[in-house]
């Protein structure tokens, strides 16, 4: 379990989080904020649309523009009643298309004068941006966003909290004979019954060979992971990996663990469990204001010098508004880039260090902090090992 | 055809030498790719790289575990989080450098000098016209893959309505859903089940936190990705013990019948029908686009007092209705 960061004031937050982006937009000398990646739209106005897959939420996409220095973004969606209580009626639009021309113009002609930042375009869109000073806005929703406030981390520890809660449920589902999809479902159920979200991806329940070789292929030699789930029962000695989220108020969780089938976690697997648990707390020691991500890939490295985790991910993601988002720990951005990296309060670390021993598989979890000024705080709670394996 | 040799077709016929695709649909309908399923929108980035010239299909993907069998492992390029990095993968796909037309189904700023890096010579075109084409094409894998996928939308539509009486929860039909479709094999959605307050207010889209109360008119939808093939259907209840289905809206009948060959779903739109086609995932069709047989069109209508969406298969005589 985790303590609450603070009492949830979702009006707050969304006021704090305008006036993360107006400074954004000061700092980068920006004029007007074009969001139509939706959760983007999503952090800048708090307003909710249906979980869709891609195409669909694409064409029936929210946008969202704030002009540098006004109390509110202008809305544009198909879904009025998923807009903030708050938001005044001069702010809130009828949708416009902008994956169509005539869409995309009638947008264009509504935004005010200057530099132009923008997140995603539909190509139409892209094309009539062609006139104006237009740059990614990265430069804005990326200040406005890897820092959360309060609020913002609030949300992210009961999204995490739930979404544990949920795979407690789950977890005696994990036996032999059963299919990895019944625990999809029964995952799904179990969220909906605690809360009203939304699905953020397909929840993985992946049983992983006992070494690479085995398969499936692998572009890096590592193990592949993640995969969706595959229609084979599970059976006694599986090493199963687990990943799922939800969303909560915009915000991800992110509940990762290894769970045992059929049987207690053997010596070797107590020992790799064990060896996940050292990287992470020793890292987690090295977590306060002004370290940097450089400091935490040295503080994870084994002591035979490699680094335990997958090289096409990371030793720790940030998480808010997306599932994976800045600060990233670890990545093939390289030394350099971890080194430039330095951590802020505010900041979330998803810790997923990975303990693989080709030909008796690995352990993965997954552990949630926020960065203080002194250290950090949970978010989610800490992973143990017992008689199913992670938790 | 094959729909990767149909979009080559087209690209010949466009001079159009590589497509860098960003949304998983298209990607989808090019490579049939079982990625894992991500809600919402991302912002563009190519994950899918369609290649005239040797003629080839390129994926982002670190196994070949999510592509279909004898895929070859060497039209695998990476994840990765730096874009020096991505630009050298693509950069290393033959025929991309020297590329004169690239199209795009999106783009960023970022994206933008990625791209410009990855092709130099190339001018970026829009890459949707053509997918616009792709659409109206008919395709039996798609006419099965969309009949197979209704089926398990149609149960878990049921499931909801089995579950829909007064004091239940819109949140928990949503959960019923989902389970059944996992059941059926499917982790899946093409969109979160709704279960929503009919009105002129709201969009039936988003369900409200509260209750369902007794004689409350509500639209429930289900839709559903299985194997990549979407299909989704709409009905409208009374909510009671039982609840009780509402007849289509006025003119839904005479909209079905007249959905074959030769209606453009232009037309169709002018009627007051929302219309797009259903393929590896929302297909969202021109005005111009002309039926012919075998394409899947998913049709809503709504009136004063009732909504129905339906999936239906164009033939020859009357439209066939698959979500029934």
């Amino acid at each position: 379990m985790t303590e609450p960061i603070c009492d949830l004031d979702l009006a707050r937050m969304r006021h704090d989080r305008i006036a993360k982006l107006n400074a954004a937009l000061d700092a980068a000398g920006v004029d007007v904020l074009v969001l139509c990646g939706q959760q983007n739209v999503s952090f800048a106005t708090g307003a909710r649309a249906p979980a869709a897959d891609h195409m669909r939420a694409s064409w029936w996409r929210a946008v969202a523009v704030l002009e540098r220095g006004a109390p509110w973004p202008h809305l544009y969606t198909d879904f009025p009643e998923g807009a903030p209580p708050e938001i005044p009626d001069e702010y809130l639009h009828r949708a416009i298309e902008v994956e169509t021309p005539a869409g995309a113009d009638e947008l264009l002609r509504g935004l005010g004068a200057g530099v132009v930042a923008i997140d995603d375009a539909p190509f139409p869109l892209w094309q009539a941006l062609r006139s104006r000073s237009v740059v990614d806005a990265g430069v804005v929703t990326g200040p406005a966003k890897v820092t959360k406030t309060p609020d913002e981390l609030e949300c992210i520890r009961r999204a995490q909290s739930i979404n544990e809660t949920a795979m407690h449920v789950v977890r005696p589902l994990a036996k032999p004979g059963r299919l990895p999809r019944e625990l999809s479902g029964a995952f799904l159920r179990a969220v909906t019954e605690l809360v009203a979200t939304a699905k953020t991806f397909d929840p993985v329940f992946q049983v992983m060979p006992r070494s690479v070789a085995e398969g499936p292929y692998s572009i890096t030699s590592e193990p592949v992971f993640p995969i969706p789930v595959v229609d084979e029962e599970l059976r006694p000695d599986d090493v199963l990996w687990v990943d799922t989220g939800i969303n909560l108020h915009g915000y991800a969780s992110d509940f990762g663990a290894t769970w045992i089938i059929g049987h207690e976690p053997n010596g070797l697997q107590r020992e790799q469990f064990a060896m996940w648990r050292t990287v992470v707390d020793r890292t987690l020691a090295r977590v306060n204001a002004g370290a940097t991500a450089a400091d935490l890939v040295e503080a994870a490295r084994l002591d035979d010098g490699r680094l335990p985790w997958l090289s096409y991910f990371y030793l720790a993601h940030g998480v808010g508004t997306d599932s994976a988002e800045m600060p990233f720990v670890g990545t093939d951005l390289g030394a350099e880039f971890d080194a430039s990296l330095v951590l802020q309060p505010g900041m979330v670390l998803v810790f997923e260090p990975v303990i693989w021993v080709d030909g008796d598989a690995g352990h993965r979890s997954e552990e949630i902090v926020a960065v203080t000024t002194d250290g950090y705080v949970r978010l989610s709670s800490p992973v143990t090992l017992d008689d199913g394996g992670a938790r | 055809m094959s729909r990767l040799a149909a979009c080559l077709s087209l690209m010949a016929h466009g001079d159009v030498d590589v497509l860098f695709l960003g949304r998983e649909a298209n990607a989808r309908t090019v490579s049939d790719a079982g990625r894992l399923w991500l809600a919402g929108t991302r912002a563009f980035s190519p994950g899918c790289v369609v290649v005239r010239h040797p003629a080839a299909v390129h994926v982002l993907s670190n196994t070949d575990a999510v592509l279909p069998h004898g895929f070859p492992v060497e039209h695998l390029y990476g994840v990765t989080w730096n874009p020096e990095r991505l630009v050298n993968a693509l950069a290393a796909i033959e025929g991309v450098s020297e590329a004169h037309r690239v199209g795009v189904d999106g783009m960023s700023p970022m994206a933008s000098a990625l791209v410009a890096r990855v092709a130099p010579s190339a001018e970026i075109i829009d890459a949707g016209p053509m997918f616009a084409e792709l659409w109206g094409i008919p395709d039996r894998e798609k006419v099965a893959g969309v009949e197979r996928a209704s089926v398990v939308a149609r149960d878990g539509l049921d499931a909801m309505v089995g579950a829909l009486r007064p004091g239940v929860r819109p949140r928990d039909l949503r959960g019923v859903c989902a389970a059944q479709f996992a059941f059926l094999g499917a982790t899946t959605p093409a969109f979160d089940a709704v279960a929503a307050p009919f009105g002129d207010s709201s969009s039936t889209w988003l369900p409200p936190e509260r209750e369902l109360v007794a004689d409350e008119q509500v639209v429930l939808r289900a839709g559903v990705l299985r194997e990549g093939w979407e299909a989704s259907l709409a009905r409208t209840y009374v909510v009671g013990s039982p609840s009780v289905a509402q007849p289509p809206p006025a003119g839904w009948d005479d909209l079905v019948a007249d959905c074959t060959p030769g209606a453009t779903a232009g037309a169709l739109r002018a009627r007051g029908a929302v219309v797009h086609g259903a393929g590896r995932g929302v297909e969202p069709w021109p005005d111009d686009l002309e039926l012919v047989a075998d394409l899947m069109l998913a049709l809503e209508l709504r009136d004063a007092t009732s909504l129905r969406q339906d999936i239906l298969r164009i033939t020859n005589g009357p439209a066939q209705v698959v979500t029934t």
